[in-house]
């Protein structure tokens, strides 16, 4: 009987965030996830002081596909580039398309997913319809369309993975809305006489928080893996530009010889996911305690 | 139910209409015009322009989307501008082998990831189920295109048995099969664990043990079915992902499928192609969802009651 | 005197998770005879249902723990059985009618497939397939259900045929103990009745003693022989039905459990709820657990527990008994 107390209270309120913080610090695999991610964050920023650009660009001459020494950390590829330098610039990329798509898609998503969400009928019908549509194209295959037909610059790649983002986080926002909205809470704030704006601003949004926010994390790492595809299939970040994808794309055919050029950036790019993932798997459980009785 | 089946697939028209008004509209907006590339090297203006006028390219947007709509229908859509064959014919030629690998990867995807969260979840807490939350975490995070990669240096180069690239024999197929389903599989044995931790913990759960009913029994005549409800649901739709990742395994293992040919056509800007072939996988994922949810009917008679209603 | 069916002694559970630990059950004592109906009342919280979940080692594999104590059921202690042994006493010897009977079955199979799940796993005649499911038909009807309902799902049930179902499950091997949690809480007041009465004369035909945990003194009156009065993870006080609704001697809870009932038949202004909430069980309790909301409240009441005193079998917990009448105290 006693077990039945766990469950969230409404109105969200101090105590109870930091009760969920509590919990995620106590999580050591997210906490860990999170100082790696942060690490990430710190080498993209400071690549240039690492090491400079020119570096991940430059060709040094007589040095194609060295294996990796003292000289060349991570060796160097077959037009003789420092791949260390590669790698570590590599990471602006992941870092940037990681953040910034997840932040534009969860903005969008939680306007079209809050709107249908909250007022429902033909609204919602018309989003939801709508979306179905874009839910229906397989895997990055919009994407794909998208920077086929307008190319594939920096501010297009970053529209199409949004806009590729958007129909699965939209209705991820949309039913924990829904769920919130029908909660008996609500209801008895409407009696109270609350205003749907306050209604909104003291109990769906702090309630709905939580899972869209673990959502975007989720999605963050997925970002960063399909950036890498895009870039692999030759229709992401342009050569010679050093982004992950694109240096295992390049290394297919030197991987019989030289391996380092696979194993390293798809280490980095692992490492990277998997730190986001980690953190929003730390999140989801101090949201959500009860899984762990 | 067949009312349903019925019902369900007219549906899907408007839904075809949709995809294909998306995919067109995007894909108008493709710079440079079939001319262009078809007059090859060189091109004088009035050849250019008169290929685009045989090929009905240079009217409005609307009459030219209603037309390829019309070929939709008839399942013509269009000629590829590289190989000047139908591409319905060029996809037909390679869908088999994105659909071969697609399904068995989401047989392997499906097994993996079931059993390997079933137990983890009856074993909640033990070694197995630290180590496999912790492998899944691995893999989840890596992309199909690289685990790829590692299974080609680490297996297919040191052992002849496996094709480097290629499905010419089954055995082709091993190695795309297992890139695609490990990635997959993780998400869905962490999402099974969960359900399945849950059902664990359900009143129906209790009561059947209260029954006598010892643990192996209770988890596979009670947990299993009901746990399996989101779990298939969660299958169907991960078909999508399975089509999406077929596009770039067939890359790297260089299967010439379905996949593969959408790349080679985005590259060259062969916009029919293109167009022919996302609207076919999306088809495609229709029709799967649509079958994973007469399985579900199957499983959960209070859906199989709202369906035949 | 007929032979003790059952014997609690000295019961203690704990919950333990993550965050805290809850102590559900302090020290219950209690014993049953065959063919006796025990009734259990106490407000939500005070340790009812895990008293009932320990009789059938039920409680939640990784968070409850039963910590101290003996069940004895004809004399053999429960919690030393092998998990094998016990599954051939749950549903055959022991069964249990849950709360809520809305989540209590399973929703994936027909109710007729989950009444014969019961009787074939205690199939100890050896009946055949048609003879089971002749059994089926047969509880079927006995809980008021046409037979021709078997092939039926749950969903297509009402709470209240629900739970007759769950009672054709519990009762339909015919079990010696039935542990009734709180049956009829979730239905209907109409369906109540209807439930209650079926679930008396089914107990009076199989001849099953039983144990009813409710926080309804109305359905005690009307069911039980007996009663035990449970407050925070203690039974605090036990007797007959007559000890418990026309003795005056009673716990200082057990009044306060009276005061706050509406009497049709005096004029009262108001009700007299008992002050303040029920202990933190995440914490030990020193003294009476009654102590801190008790109107006759002693120095000793909150640093001592008292022992129970015993009166003919009418059992108190309080400091205010032990001393006049005390005549056997046990812990």
């Amino acid at each position: 009987m006693a077990k039945h107390k766990v469950k969230a209270t409404a109105g969200g309120g101090q105590s109870q965030t930091k009760e969920i913080i509590r919990r995620f610090k106590k999580n050591r695999s997210a906490m860990v996830g999170l100082a790696v991610f942060l690490i990430i964050c710190l080498i993209a920023i400071f690549a240039d002081v690492i090491t400079p650009y020119s570096n991940a660009i430059d060709q040094i001459k007589g040095a194609r596909l060295e294996a990796p020494s003292s000289e060349h950390w991570f060796g160097t590829d077959h037009l003789a580039r420092d791949m260390f330098a590669r790698v570590i610039h590599g990471s602006r990329y992941s870092v940037v398309f990681a953040l910034v798509v997840s932040a534009c898609a969860l903005v969008i998503s939680v306007v079209l997913g809050g709107v249908a969400g909250y007022y429902g009928g033909w609204v919602d019908n018309l989003i939801m319809r709508i979306l179905d549509i874009f839910m229906c194209i397989p895997g990055d295959l919009l994407a794909l369309c998208i920077v086929a037909a307008f190319g594939s610059s920096l501010p297009n790649l970053l529209v199409a993975l949004i806009i590729g983002r958007v129909p699965a986080t939209v209705r991820i926002v949309r039913a924990t809305i829904l769920g919130i909205s029908s909660a008996d809470y609500i209801e008895a704030a409407q009696c109270h006489g609350a205003k749907d704006a306050r209604i909104i601003a003291k109990y769906i949004i702090p309630n709905a928080m939580g899972p869209i926010i673990v959502d975007a994390t989720v999605n963050a790492s997925r970002i960063i893996i399909s950036v890498a595809s895009l870039s692999f299939l030759g229709l992401g970040i342009q050569a010679p530009a050093p982004e992950w994808g694109n240096l295992l794309a390049s290394a297919r055919e030197y991987m019989r010889t030289c391996p380092w050029l696979v194993y390293l950036p798809g280490l980095a790019l692992v490492i990277t996911s998997l730190s986001i993932n980690m953190v929003g798997d730390g999140l989801r459980d101090a949201l959500d305690p009860k899984i762990r009785d | 139910m067949w009312k349903f089946i019925g019902k369900r697939i007219l549906l899907m028209i408007p839904i075809i209409i949709g995809v294909s008004l998306l995919v067109f509209t995007i894909l108008y907006f493709t710079p440079g015009s079939p001319g262009e590339i078809l007059a090859g090297a060189n091109p004088q203006k009035e050849v250019v322009d008169q290929i685009n006028h045989e090929l009905g390219f240079d009217r409005p947007y609307h009459v030219r989307f209603f037309e390829f709509l019309k070929g939709v229908v008839q399942l013509d859509f269009g000629d590829s501008y590289t190989s000047r064959q139908p591409v319905i014919g060029e996809i037909l030629s390679r869908f088999p082998r994105t659909l071969t690998l697609a399904f068995c990867s989401m047989i392997v995807t499906a097994i993996l990831g079931i059993s390997i969260g079933i137990l983890s979840a009856v074993k909640q807490y033990s070694f197995i189920d630290y180590a496999s939350t912790v492998v899944s975490m691995f893999f989840s995070s890596m992309p199909s295109f690289w685990i790829g990669m590692m299974l080609l240096l680490l297996i297919a180069m040191n052992n002849p048995w496996f094709p480097i690239n290629g499905v010419k024999t089954w055995r082709g197929y091993i190695l795309p099969v297992i890139a695609i389903s490990l990635c997959n599989a993780a998400p869905l044995m962490r999402l099974t664990r969960s359900t399945m931790l849950e059902t664990i913990r359900s009143d129906y759960v209790r009561t059947a043990k209260a029954k006598g009913a010892l643990e192996k029994r209770v988890i596979w005549k009670h947990a299993f079915k009901n746990a399996l409800l989101p779990v298939v649901t969660n299958i169907g739709n991960n078909f999508r992902a399975l089509l999406g990742g077929s596009v770039i395994t067939e890359t790297v293992f260089v299967i010439p499928g379905v996949g593969s040919y959408v790349v080679e056509a985005i590259r060259n800007k062969n916009v029919p192609s293109v167009m022919g072939a996302t609207l076919f996988l999306s088809v495609t994922f229709l029709v799967v969802i649509l079958a994973v949810d007469v399985l579900y009917a199957y499983i959960d008679p209070r859906i199989k009651a709202k369906y035949t209603k | 005197m007929s032979e003790k069916l059952l014997e609690i002694k000295n019961l203690h559970v704990m919950y333990h998770t993550d965050l805290e630990d809850v102590y559900a059950v302090n020290g219950v004592n209690l014993s049953m005879k065959t063919g006796e109906t025990l009734g259990l009342v106490g407000e939500t919280g005070a340790g009812k249902t895990t008293l009932a979940l320990s009789i059938l080692r039920l409680l939640p594999d990784r968070t409850g723990r039963i910590t101290e104590g003996e069940i004895l059921y004809n004399g053999e202690n429960l919690l030393e059985k092998d998990k094998h042994t016990m599954a051939t006493i749950r549903g055959k010897e022991i069964s249990m009618i849950f709360q809520d009977p809305m989540t209590a079955l399973n929703p994936t199979q027909t109710v007729g497939q989950q009444i014969y799940e019961a009787l074939m796993l205690h199939n100890n005649a050896n009946l055949s397939k048609k003879e089971l499911w002749e059994r089926v038909d047969s509880c079927l009807e006995m809980v008021g259900i046409p037979a021709a309902r078997r092939k039926e799902y749950p969903h297509q049930f009402s709470g209240g045929m629900k739970q007759r179902v769950v009672i054709a499950i519990a009762l339909c091997c015919e079990p010696k103990l039935l542990l009734a949690d709180e049956p009829t809480t979730a239905l209907d007041v109409t369906i109540q009745a209807q439930v209650l009465m079926m679930m008396k004369n089914l107990r009076d035909r199989l001849g099953t003693s039983m144990i009813l945990i409710t926080h309804d003194l109305g359905v005690v009156a009307q069911v039980c022989d007996n009663v035990g009065v449970m407050y925070a993870g203690e039974v605090i006080e036990y007797g007959t039905l007559q000890d418990i609704f026309k003795s005056d001697k009673h716990h200082p809870y057990t009044e306060g459990l009276f005061g706050s009932i509406p009497k049709l038949d005096e004029e009262t202004e108001r009700l007299a709820p008992i002050d303040g909430l029920m202990p933190d069980p995440t914490q030990k309790i020193v003294g009476c657990s009654f102590a801190p909301r008790c109107p006759y409240a002693m120095d000793r009441c909150h640093t001592e527990k008292p022992g129970s005193c015993n009166d003919n079998g009418h059992q108190i917990k309080c400091f205010r008994y032990t001393d006049e009448t005390a005549m056997e105290v046990s812990s």
